[in-house]
Order: C-alpha cells, then sequence, then structure tokens
C-alpha cells in the first residue's frame, strides 16, 4: 500500500519538476527571443545622462556606456556641495515591473561616508514607460575629510509583477 | 502514517513548483557607478612689504629746538599685503589680521582689496564684499573678504592673489622725539597673518612679516 502511495505521489512530483524547469527554461528562452509574445521585463538607460555641480570649482563627467550602465565621476567636493545626476529609464518590455535600488560600496569600502546619496526612483514602471530618475550626492556641511575617494555603485533592480 | 508521508512529498514539490515559477520571474539590472574626490584643504603663501619706501627707509622730521616730531617722509608708510593660492583647490574667503608696529596706527578707510588673476590682470574688491576694522588696543588691522565669488565672479584659483594694502601713520607726530630714537633709530616691524577658506574648509595661517629703518632728520 505503502508503496503504491509513494509511487502515486512520486510520478506527479517528478513530473511537475520536469514542468516547472521546462516552463522556466521556456520563459526564459521565449523572453530572450520571442518577447512581444511571451510578456517580457527590460529596463534600460535611455537618452543621453547629465551632471551639474553646485559649485564651478567641481568637475563632473557622466558616461553611458551601454544600456546598462552609467558611469559618474565627480571631484573636488567641499562641504555643503554637492552634484545632480539626471537620466531616463525605459521599460521596454511588456511587463510592468517594480523597482528597488541597492547602494554598494566598492573598493573595499564599507560605506559611501562622507557623501550622502538620494534619488527619487519611483516603486514601479509601466511597459513603454520612460521614468527621470534625478540622483544627487553630497558632501555634508561640516565633512573633514580631505582628499578622499569614495567609489560605489547603485544597482536598480527591475522585477516584472505589479 | 499516509498523512505523515503525504506531507514529507508535498511540501518539497510545493517549494520546487514555487522555485521555478520564481526562476521563471524575470528580471533586470541598472548600474550606476560613482567615484566621488573631496578636495583638498585650502593652501596660501604670504608676502608684504611697503609699496612707497626707497631702501626700507622712513626719514623721521624733527624740529631742531624743541625735539617735536613735526612730520615723516613720507607721510604715510602705504603696506600691502599678498595672500597667493598656493593650492589647487579654490578659495572663497581670506582673513587677513596684521599687527601694525608699535609707534604706528591705521589710517583709517585707507584700504584697497583687489584680485590679481595670472596674466596680472586687476579686479578691483570694493565694499561691502570686504570689512576692514582696526583693534587700538593691540594695533590690529583686521581685512576680511568673505566673497570672493560673489565679488569678482570666479574663485581664487591656483597662483591667484588678492592683494590688501593699507596706509599707517606715525604716532609720535606731534611729540617729542622720545630719549635714544635720536641715537638708535628704531626699525619697525610689521606682521601680517592669513587664513582661507572654501566652504568650511580653511588652510593654516600663514604669517609673513617686512621691516623698515627710520632716520632722524
Amino acid at each position: 500500500m505503502n508503496k503504491k502511495l509513494v509511487g502515486a505521489m512520486l510520478v506527479p512530483l517528478m513530473v511537475m519538476l520536469v514542468a516547472g524547469f521546462g516552463y522556466a527554461a521556456y520563459v526564459r528562452q521565449v523572453n530572450d527571443y520571442v518577447s512581444a509574445s511571451a510578456g517580457t521585463f527590460d529596463i534600460d538607460i535611455t537618452g543621453s545622462p547629465t551632471i551639474s555641480c553646485s559649485a564651478s570649482y567641481m568637475t563632473g563627467t557622466v558616461t553611458h556606456p551601454n544600456i546598462n550602465e552609467i558611469d559618474v565621476t565627480v571631484s573636488n567636493f567641499a562641504p555643503g556641495d554637492y552634484a545632480t545626476v539626471t537620466f531616463d529609464i525605459k521599460n521596454t518590455g511588456s511587463l510592468p515591473g517594480q523597482l528597488t535600488k541597492q547602494i554598494i560600496p566598492t573598493g573595499g569600502l564599507s560605506s559611501i561616508s562622507p557623501f550622502t546619496y538620494s534619488d527619487n526612483l519611483p516603486s514601479s514602471i509601466n511597459p513603454g514607460q520612460t521614468i527621470t530618475v534625478t540622483a544627487t550626492i553630497t558632501l555634508p556641511s561640516g565633512t573633514t575629510s580631505q582628499g578622499v575617494t569614495v567609489t560605489f555603485n547603485v544597482a536598480i533592480y527591475g522585477t516584472a509583477g505589479t | 502514517m499516509n498523512r505523515r508521508l503525504k506531507l514529507t512529498l508535498t511540501i518539497p514539490l510545493l517549494l520546487i513548483i514555487i522555485s521555478g515559477l520564481a526562476y521563471a520571474a524575470w528580471t533586470d539590472t541598472i548600474v550606476a557607478q560613482y567615484t566621488l574626490t573631496t578636495a583638498q584643504a585650502p593652501a596660501i603663501s604670504v608676502e608684504k612689504g611697503f609699496i612707497n619706501l626707497e631702501h626700507s627707509l622712513v626719514k623721521i622730521n624733527v624740529r631742531n629746538n624743541d625735539s617735536i616730531i613735526v612730520s615723516t617722509s613720507p607721510d604715510a608708510v602705504r603696506v600691502f599685503v599678498n595672500i597667493t593660492n598656493s593650492g589647487e583647490t579654490p578659495i572663497n574667503t581670506v582673513r587677513m589680521d596684521d599687527a601694525l608696529p608699535h609707534d604706528w596706527y591705521w589710517q583709517p578707510n585707507e584700504v584697497e582689496v583687489q584680485l590679481i588673476q595670472q596674466n596680472a590682470a586687476i579686479i578691483e574688491i570694493g565694499q561691502p564684499y570686504f570689512t576692514a576694522s582696526y583693534d587700538a588696543g593691540t594695533r590690529t588691522l583686521t581685512v576680511i573678504v568673505y566673497n570672493i565669488k560673489s565679488a569678482t565672479g570666479k574663485y581664487l584659483e591656483m597662483n591667484e592673489k588678492i592683494r590688501i594694502m593699507f596706509k599707517m601713520e606715525y604716532a609720535l607726530k606731534g611729540q617729542q622725539l622720545p630719549a635714544g630714537y635720536a641715537s638708535n633709530p628704531p626699525t619697525y616691524v610689521n606682521f601680517s597673518t592669513a587664513t582661507a577658506w572654501i566652504s568650511g574648509w580653511s588652510s593654516s595661517s600663514v604669517t609673513a612679516s617686512a621691516s623698515f629703518k627710520t632716520e632722524i632728520n
């Protein structure tokens, strides 16, 4: 009796397992190659990102090496100075998605101190929608760290769904 | 027994289905890479001297019959102080404290402030962009240019200088020549200390001095 029961449970289990992975592979493949018909989620940086600095002695550049990346370099921050970076994100897929972000210090740093970062990233994006993100990096007044270089990434994650 | 077996098989089954579906959900990522550098503290050098003195000499003219000091040549000593931005960080505020020599005092309202660019072009800085105050007790003249950018349209860049000029007069005019001055005319030393700022950061205070001799006539 138990053997029969085990068999009866194992067979559907295996079928669902295979179906689950098969479905995943199918969707992935379809997303990659036949996006319109299967429903896709894809966010890209579009247009030309810009940067402005609060003081004329600061120098700031922003480049856009590929559709998923911008590189921002700003130097000569003094206390109270800030730089504003503006870029567009477009949902080129057919599905709405949720947006989240994570600030990741790089170069062995554990934080982005003494800088602060803020932006207006919305929590969702609709198919075909373009959102303009304005990110502000500030060196707060009272900062004493002179001649310091800080590197970090801001990763914006998009996930299909509402 | 059967229930337990069912549960044992159903839970992994559900986990597999859920993870399979989750895997199927599509995600995408955008990355903004930031490289940010703070400025260095401002750095300055200071030099000073006397504009209208030949051979760094002031003549003290004394009346023969009663040794009263009647005048000096020149009548007033014109002092200059150059505060040069010697670092890469621009400067927006400078302060100069000038300790006048004993026997001398500041000639009120005689202060001129200029920004001298690397090509020697001069931008005059007028009031209210600087303040001048004098403490007669310590004979200290303080001149502050609070906002060079507002005053000139630009920060004080590397190798550019703020030049401050003022006049000082001999305080002993009309008085009898002090004992010993005739045989040993004094040499006067004048000190200037300057500090510069950009936002909240300041340079070290830097001091310069200049001296001049006197001759009794």
